[in-house]
C-alpha cells in the first residue's frame, strides 16, 4: 500500500518538476567524483502559520562515481544511493537546512598488484570488486532553484560494511547544483 | 601515495576537479623505457666504491658502455642497504629496503634494456587494516587505507631484483671485503688504497658509499675535500635504523600499526609493525618492525639480538595483551645502525637547501672524484630508484669529460 502511495505520488510529482542534483563528491575529502540524483517529496507539513515554515520529508535516489586522484589505480568506486531527506523551508526560494539518512550500495574495484614487464615496463594490474553497504548520516543546506539553478552543500558521515573487508569510517563532503527540469503548469 | 607523501598532502589538503572513468576489471599501462644514449669520451679506468644500489647500477652502465672498471665494497656481500633473509619464511623477507616508492615500472627504467622480456609480480601495497596505538590505547582507522599506498616486490626482494638482472653482468668485477681508507687524487692517476693494504689504480673513482660511511671519514681523501663539501656531508642527517621480522602461530595484529597518530610522524622518526606477508603467497604470519631514527635508536642502542627481541615483544604484548609472547615462533632482527660500513638508515634531513647541498656533494673533484647514492637524488632521495637513478647521472657526466 505505502509503494504504491509512494509511486503514485512520485509519478505526479515528475509530471510537474524534476529536481536534478549534481556536483563535486569528495569522500574523505580529497577523493573526487561525482554524483547525480533527484529527489521526491514523500509528505510535507506547515508550522508557524505567521512565517509559513514548511517541513517536508523526501526521497532522493542518487547514483556516483569516485576515485583516489593521487593514484587512479588504487580504487575506483560506483554506487546507489537512497537518502531520506528533510527539508525545513522558510519560503521557496530561501537557504534551508537539511538533514538526511542515506543508504548505499557501493561496488569498488580496488588494485591488487599485477606484473610488470622489465624490458618495457608495461604494467598489466590485478584488481579484485568489493561489496559495501553504507549508511551515511548527511547534514548540509540547500536552495532550490527559484527558476532554474539552486544549489547544494552537504557534509556526510557513515561507515562502509562488507563482508569482504573489515569495516571503515566513511566521510567527506559534496555541493553542486540543482537544476528544475521542467517549469511550473500552475 | 606513500607515507611521506601522505603527510605532505594531509597538511595541504585541497579538492580537484571531477574526473569520470570507467571501471575496468584489470588495466595496462603503457610505458615508454628506451636505453640511455650516452656520450662517451673517456676510455680509462673507473674504481666504484661501494656495491649498494647506486655502485652496481652504476657498474651496470658502464659494463655496457665497454669501460674498464672494478667495484670494491667494504663488506662481504654486495647490495649494500638491499638484503634479503631467504630461508625465515615461506617468501622471500626484505631485511632492507623493501618498498617500490613509486611505480613498477621504475624496474624497467632502472635496466633500461628492452631485450629482457621478464614479467615480474607486484603487490600493491594498500594496507586495509590501519590501527594506531596511542596513550595507551589501540584504535582502528581503517579509513586512512584510502590514503596510502605504495607498491612491493610479490616473490621476490629489491636484493633478488639487483641479483638477477644487474650482478650477472658485472659479478667478475666485483671485489668484496676491501674497505677503502684512503683515496689519493693529487696525481694524475687516483690511487686507492684498502684496509688490507692492497692498492688499486685508476684514471677515475665513483664514491657510493652511505653519507654516514663519508661523515665518519672512514676514508681519507688526499687532498682532502673541499671545506664546503665537507660541511654539506655533513649537514645531512642519516638516523639509526632497524628492521625486525618475527613469525607468529596466529595472526594478531592489523595490516599496519601505527605509533601516536597518523599525521604527527615525520620522515626522520619512524616506526611501523606492519603484515609483512601482506599479500603475499604465504601461510605465514611474518609481522614486521621497520624503524627508523630516534625510535630505531632506542632499539640499535641495546647491546643484543635477544635484548632487541624481547623489547619488541615486550612492547606487542603490552598492545594486544600478551599474544605475541603466547604465539611466538622466531625471528630475525637487522640492526643497519650497527652494520659495518652502513651505520644507520638513510638520509632523512638536511639543515641547508636541499638541492643546494645535494649539488655541492655531486660536484666532480678535479673530473677524478664523482659521487653518488641515494643522499645525492634530488627526486627521490631515500630510495632504491633514487640510488640508481643519480648513477645513471653520474656516469652520464664521467663518461663526457
Amino acid at each position: 500500500m505505502f509503494a504504491a502511495l509512494l509511486t503514485s505520488n512520485i509519478i505526479a510529482q515528475t509530471k510537474k518538476n524534476v529536481l536534478i542534483d549534481f556536483g563535486y563528491y569528495g569522500p574523505y575529502a580529497i577523493q573526487i567524483g561525482g554524483k547525480l540524483g533527484t529527489s521526491f517529496e514523500l509528505t510535507t507539513w506547515d508550522s508557524d502559520k505567521r512565517h509559513k515554515i514548511r517541513h517536508s520529508l523526501n526521497i532522493s535516489p542518487q547514483i556516483g562515481y569516485f576515485i583516489n586522484p593521487i593514484q587512479k589505480e588504487l580504487q575506483k568506486n560506483s554506487f546507489i544511493n537512497s537518502e531520506i531527506l528533510y527539508k525545513r523551508q522558510k519560503s521557496e526560494n530561501s537557504l534551508y537546512p537539511t538533514a538526511s539518512v542515506g543508504l548505499a550500495y557501493m561496488l569498488g574495484v580496488q588494485s591488487t598488484g599485477g606484473t610488470v614487464n622489465l624490458g618495457t615496463g608495461n604494467i598489466r594490474r590485478t584488481t579484485r570488486t568489493i561489496h559495501y553497504f553504507v549508511p551515511t548520516l548527511n547534514i548540509g543546506f540547500a536552495r532550490d532553484p527559484l527558476k532554474r539553478v539552486g544549489y547544494y552543500f552537504k557534509g556526510f558521515y557513515g561507515r562502509r560494511i562488507s563482508k569482504q573487508v573489515d569495516g571503515s569510517g566513511y566521510f567527506g563532503l559534496e555541493f553542486g547544483l540543482k537544476i528544475k527540469l521542467k517549469k511550473d503548469h500552475d | 601515495m606513500t607515507r611521506k607523501e601522505f603527510i605532505k598532502y594531509c597538511k595541504a589538503i585541497g579538492i580537484g576537479l571531477p574526473v569520470f572513468l570507467t571501471l575496468e576489471s584489470c588495466t595496462d599501462d603503457e610505458v615508454s623505457v628506451a636505453a640511455p644514449e650516452f656520450e662517451v669520451n673517456f676510455s680509462g679506468k673507473v674504481i666504484i666504491i661501494g656495491a649498494g644500489a647506486a655502485g652496481l647500477t652504476a657498474g651496470y652502465l658502464l659494463q655496457r658502455e665497454n669501460i674498464d672498471f672494478q667495484i670494491l665494497e667494504a663488506s662481504s656481500v654486495y647490495g649494500g642497504r638491499l638484503k634479503r633473509a631467504d630461508n625465515f619464511a615461506d617468501f622471500p623477507i626484505d631485511l632492507g629496503a623493501e618498498w617500490i616508492h613509486t611505480e613498477p615500472s621504475i624496474l624497467a627504467e632502472i635496466l633500461t634494456n628492452p631485450n629482457i622480456q621478464t614479467d615480474i609480480d607486484f603487490i600493491t601495497y594498500n594496507p586495509q587494516t590501519i590501527s594506531v596505538w596511542k596513550n595507551g590505547k589501540l584504535k582502528k582507522n581503517n579509513w586512512a587505507s584510502n590514503f596510502y599506498s605504495e607498491y612491493k616486490f610479490k616473490s621476490t626482494t629489491w636484493y633478488g631484483f639487483f641479483e638477477n638482472y644487474i650482478v650477472p653482468d658485472i659479478s667478475d668485477k666485483i671485489i668484496l671485503n676491501q674497505p677503502v681508507t684512503e683515496i689519493d687524487y693529487s696525481t694524475d692517476m687516483v690511487n686507492i688504497k684498502t684496509n688490507d693494504g692492497s692498492v688499486f689504480e685508476a684514471d677515475k673513482v665513483l664514491v657510493t658509499v652511505p653519507v654516514k660511511t663519508l661523515q665518519d671519514e672512514y676514508m681519507d681523501f688526499i687532498p682532502s675535500l673541499p671545506t664546503e663539501k665537507i660541511s654539506a656531508i655533513n649537514s645531512i642527517k642519516m638516523g639509526d635504523g632497524l628492521k625486525a621480522f618475527i613469525e607468529f602461530r596466529e595472526r594478531f595484529y592489523p595490516d599496519i600499526l601505527n605509533f601516536g597518530g597518523l599525521l604527527t610522524g615525520n620522515e626522520s622518526d619512524e616506526k611501523i609493525f606492519y603484515d609483512a606477508a601482506f599479500r603475499k603467497d604465504s601461510d605465514k604470519n611474518v609481522l614486521g618492525l621497520f624503524t627508523i631514527g630516534k625510535p630505531a635508536g632506542v632499539y640499535a642502542a641495546l647491546d643484543t639480538e635477544q635484548q632487541i627481541i624481547d623489547t619488541i615483544i615486550g612492547e606487542l604484548d603490552e598492545i594486544f595483551n600478551g599474544k605475541a609472547s603466547e604465539n611466538y615462533v622466531q625471528h630475525v632482527v637487522q640492526n643497519w645502525s650497527k652494520e659495518p660500513f652502513i651505520g644507520g638508515s638513510y638520509s632523512t634531513e638536511f639543515e641547508n637547501s636541499r638541492t643546494g647541498t645535494m649539488n655541492t656533494i655531486s660536484e666532480p673533484l678535479d673530473n677524478k672524484i664523482y659521487f653518488a647514492g641515494e643522499a645525492l637524488s634530488d627526486e627521490n632521495q631515500a630510495t632504491v630508484h633514487g640510488a640508481s637513478e643519480t648513477a645513471y647521472s653520474t656516469v652520464e657526466i664521467l663518461l663526457k669529460n
